[in-house]
């Protein structure tokens, strides 16, 4: 009922900026009035999420916030900030002052891939401490249904025979789904023609109306399990419990294929250790938490921790990795 | 019986009963008021909404959607502000007739188009879903890029002053469309190295700054402040007779049928909706003569076309798991936290809650009525309001609001900017409303074509390869060919652009 969907998806109103004043003032207030070597938390810790509610990204956030107010004893905010495909919340968060009470959700594309295509306000490595990885998002390969193969040997069989024919959709240029795709190729030496939409939805209407032939994205997992598409391969490293009997990429005989939709937290440069620290350790012990643990069923999610020098070593890694493969398909200049 | 037991005890939830008409009135106001959208409040509220149970929250949601429907096009007519992106087209008559002391008129023709158009709406969700949702996934990048092609001959409908000027307002509104990233390569476009237009324009911004503004800034310019005027509009007329409900049925069942076949496409959106509507109506609507300067089969034709979309967003939605717009996205995003999975399987597994859902819509069309009947009695208030008073109100609000969408001061900059094109096209006599449609659909034009010729692989006989999109070109082209000899026939004397 909007433009903005109809031409961006990711543009999305933020709720109004009422929550950031006060908790400004309040985070303001507190700072001034504690002693420098205080414990932490002091005061209510905030966490920017890049996208409006309702997104994968926001929900995410919300499965957790509960549990880690409960162990964290202080109120979680959370403040959306949406537009720039992510990029403008997580710039925002970028520049919070580091006192520990700022944080900011990451989906993958806005630390590893978005600053090598477009214009960012931030620096994904330096600008940043990783805090720690909530989660993967669970994904799958899967195509049309009269789509002539029914396994992932048969689809890079066809994609041989028929180079460049084969049509893969994504949810945007430069989108996690987008590069699944671009690795599949790469990995298996396959000639697919990328079409790309705006958002999952769009992306998952054309699979469904037989406009393109394949798409990778978590939005196939539920349309596969109401058999309207036909599942080829789980793009994690495990599968997933909703269609056990569909192998994961490795299994079905695709090495190499390395590439994870992740959700982590980070907190502006320069934020003291013992709140860097302490968030990494509530997360760690949120996840734990058997009712977080439903919510990120639901949610098609895994929650699988990564403390903070791991979650560092990701984000380098999957940055190098994906601006290397932007820069093979002639995206980037290399 | 059984289910249906359930179904009731689900909808006599106290919750639900109390969030229906809640949900509405709250709807309506946000999209009676310049700078605050219905996307705006459902994403305020959904946080809040997920912790009730799925019925009462999605009511409320869905009551607020609703709601601002109809309350967008209360501003644009009273104040030529837009409520909300889809009451653009209202105002192109809505606010004409408010300048001819006929709001009252102009308010109860959008309430009863509204409301019919939803009402329409929510019986094609509830009885042709399946049927409504397989059209359309018939709907690619063939299709759209044929259906955009013909929603550009809109342009010649709301080029009042001349073709040739509606022409130049249209094609400035394609090249505005293309600022931002480029769909398939990610190239940064007119966007001079600031992320915040890598989205392109903003919508909302623009569309306040180039309606609202200019008039505001010519008043100001004329030494309005020191004089008291007389209000915008007086309400000689509150309400239109039956006589003229019924003349305006036809256009109202067109525009309705137009918005519940687009809003059932994902991607294209009431606001595209609501210009097709128009440029049926201006074709066929006996008063299409006054069209652009009054008529009310304009506004009916805007009105039944947004509202027509409304429950018909929800059949991509629940019947595939798809989201057509951003408030259907956020809704998805209400379904899954609570476990539901919209989709085939929503209707094997919780056909109650789908039941559920549909008698509430059906209640919420009648509780739009009723509020709506309300508030334009009360409406009446604004109207007397001076000019002196009211504008700087609409500025406030409207910068506020402009800032609010994205918490960024940029697009108040964007609607400033839009107010001072809206003012140079108005000394120009070039129609805001043709740039406006050139904007809203280029990106929509470009990216289908360019993923026709994707698909294609540069072949351009694809985009004869669907009879769906034959049928739009020769539609499109019998629309061209009249445009084109009635112009010429009318003369260049006249400048008029002709009947469409």
């Amino acid at each position: 009922m909007e433009r903005q969907p109809e031409r961006d998806t990711t543009r999305r109103p933020a709720t109004f900026g009422l929550t950031v004043v006060v908790a400004t003032l309040m985070a303001g207030a507190v700072a001034w009035t504690s002693p420098a070597a205080a414990e932490w938390p002091d005061g209510s810790v905030r966490v920017i999420v890049p996208y409006a509610p309702g997104g994968t990204s926001d929900n995410t956030m919300r499965a957790v916030q509960p549990a880690l107010e409960e162990i964290l004893g202080t109120e979680v905010t959370i403040e959306n900030i949406s537009g720039g495909g992510g990029t403008i919340g997580i710039a925002r968060a970028a520049d919070q002052r580091a006192d520990g009470n700022n944080f900011g959700f990451v989906p993958t594309a806005t630390l590893t891939i978005a600053p090598h295509m477009n214009t960012v306000a931030y620096d994904p490595i330096d600008g940043f401490e990783p805090v720690g990885r909530m989660a993967e998002s669970y994904g799958a390969l899967a195509v049309r249904k009269d789509f002539p193969a029914d396994t992932v040997e048969e689809f890079i069989a066809y994609a041989r025979a028929n180079p460049g024919e084969v049509t893969v959709g994504s949810a945007g240029i430069g989108t996690i789904t987008h590069l699944y795709s671009e690795i599949f190729a790469d990995v298996t030496d396959v000639d697919l023609t990328h079409v790309p939409f705006k958002g999952s939805g769009e992306a998952m209407n054309n699979l469904l109306g037989g406009h393109v032939d394949a798409l990778f994205d978590p939005v196939v997992l539920r349309q596969a399990q109401a058999d309207t598409v036909k599942p080829l391969a789980i793009l994690n490293q495990e599968r997933w419990e909703g269609l056990p009997e569909i192998p994961t990429m490795q299994e079905a005989g695709v090495e190499g294929f390395d590439v994870a939709s992740w959700f982590g937290i980070v907190a502006p440069a320069g934020t003291p250790d013992a709140a860097v620290e302490g968030m990494a350790q509530a997360l760690d012990e949120a996840l734990q938490d058997p009712a977080v643990q439903e919510r990120f069923a639901d949610l098609g999610l895994m929650p699988v921790f990564l403390p903070t020098d791991d979650f560092a070593e990701l984000i380098a890694a999957d940055h190098e990795n994906y601006g290397s493969i932007l820069a093979r398909v002639g995206l980037i200049a290399q | 019986m059984e289910h249906w037991l359930s179904v009731l005890s689900l909808v006599g939830d106290w919750r639900v009963l109390l969030f229906l008409p809640l949900g509405v009135v709250l709807g309506a106001v946000v999209g009676a008021i310049p700078g605050l959208t219905v996307t705006m409040a459902v994403s305020i509220l959904l946080p809040f909404t997920l912790f009730l149970d799925p019925l009462p929250g999605l009511v409320l949601l869905l009551g607020i959607y609703k709601g601002g429907l109809f309350g967008g096009s209360i501003s644009a007519i009273l104040l030529n502000v837009p409520g909300t992106p889809a009451a653009a087209c209202t105002m192109l008559d809505g606010y004409p007739l408010a300048r001819q002391g006929r709001a009252g008129e102009a308010i109860d023709v959008a309430l009863w188009a509204s409301f019919l158009g939803d009402l329409l709406s929510v019986l094609a969700l509830i009885l042709f879903a399946g049927v409504l949702a397989t059209i359309g996934l018939r709907f690619g990048p063939v299709e759209l890029f044929a259906l955009i092609l013909f929603s550009l001959t809109v342009i010649a409908a709301v080029s009042t002053s001349g073709l040739a000027r509606g022409l130049i307002g249209g094609i400035l509104g394609l090249i505005a469309g293309t600022v931002g990233l480029d769909l398939v390569y990610g190239t940064e476009r007119f966007t001079f190295g600031s992320p915040n237009l890598l989205d392109g324009i903003a919508f909302m911004p623009l569309l306040i700054g180039l309606f609202a503004l200019p008039d505001i800034f010519l008043y100001y310019a004329r030494g309005g402040v020191l004089v008291h005027t007389k209000p915008i509009a007086t309400f000689s007329n509150l309400r239109i007779g039956p006589k003229v409900l019924r003349s305006l049925l036809p256009t109202i069942g067109k525009g309705s049928t137009i918005g519940i076949m687009l809003g059932a496409i994902p991607g294209i959106g009431a606001t595209t909706a609501t210009f097709v509507s128009y440029a049926e109506a201006r074709r066929t609507a006996p008063d299409r003569a006054k069209f652009g300067s009054g008529a009310l089969s304009g506004v009916a034709a805007a009105e039944s076309a947004n509202s027509g979309t409304g429950a018909a967003t929800l059949i991509p939605l629940l019947a595939l798991g798809i989201p057509g717009d951003i408030v259907t996205a956020m809704l998805l995003g209400a379904f899954y936290f609570h476990g539901l999975a919209p989709g085939p399987l929503l209707f094997q597994n919780d056909l109650d809650l789908v039941h559920g859902l549909y008698l509430t819509l059906l209640i919420s069309s009648a509780i739009v009525f009723l509020v709506g009947r309300y508030m334009t009695v009360h409406l009446q208030r604004i109207s007397e309001i001076p000019l002196d008073l009211m504008y700087p109100i609409v500025i406030s609000l409207t910068a506020v609001g402009a800032f609010a969408l994205s918490n960024a001061l940029f697009d108040v900059y964007v609607m400033l900017a839009a107010g001072v094109l809206g003012l140079a096209f108005k000394l120009m006599r070039i129609p805001a409303a043709a740039f406006l449609i050139g904007f809203v659909l280029s990106p929509l034009l470009e990216d289908n074509m360019r993923r026709v010729l994707l698909i294609s692989r540069g072949d351009v006989g694809a985009f004869f390869d669907s009879w769906i999109a034959l049928g739009f070109y020769a539609t499109t082209l019998g629309v061209v060919v009249t445009i084109v000899a009635r112009a010429l026939q009318g003369g260049g004397k006249r400048g008029s652009a002709g009947q469409l």
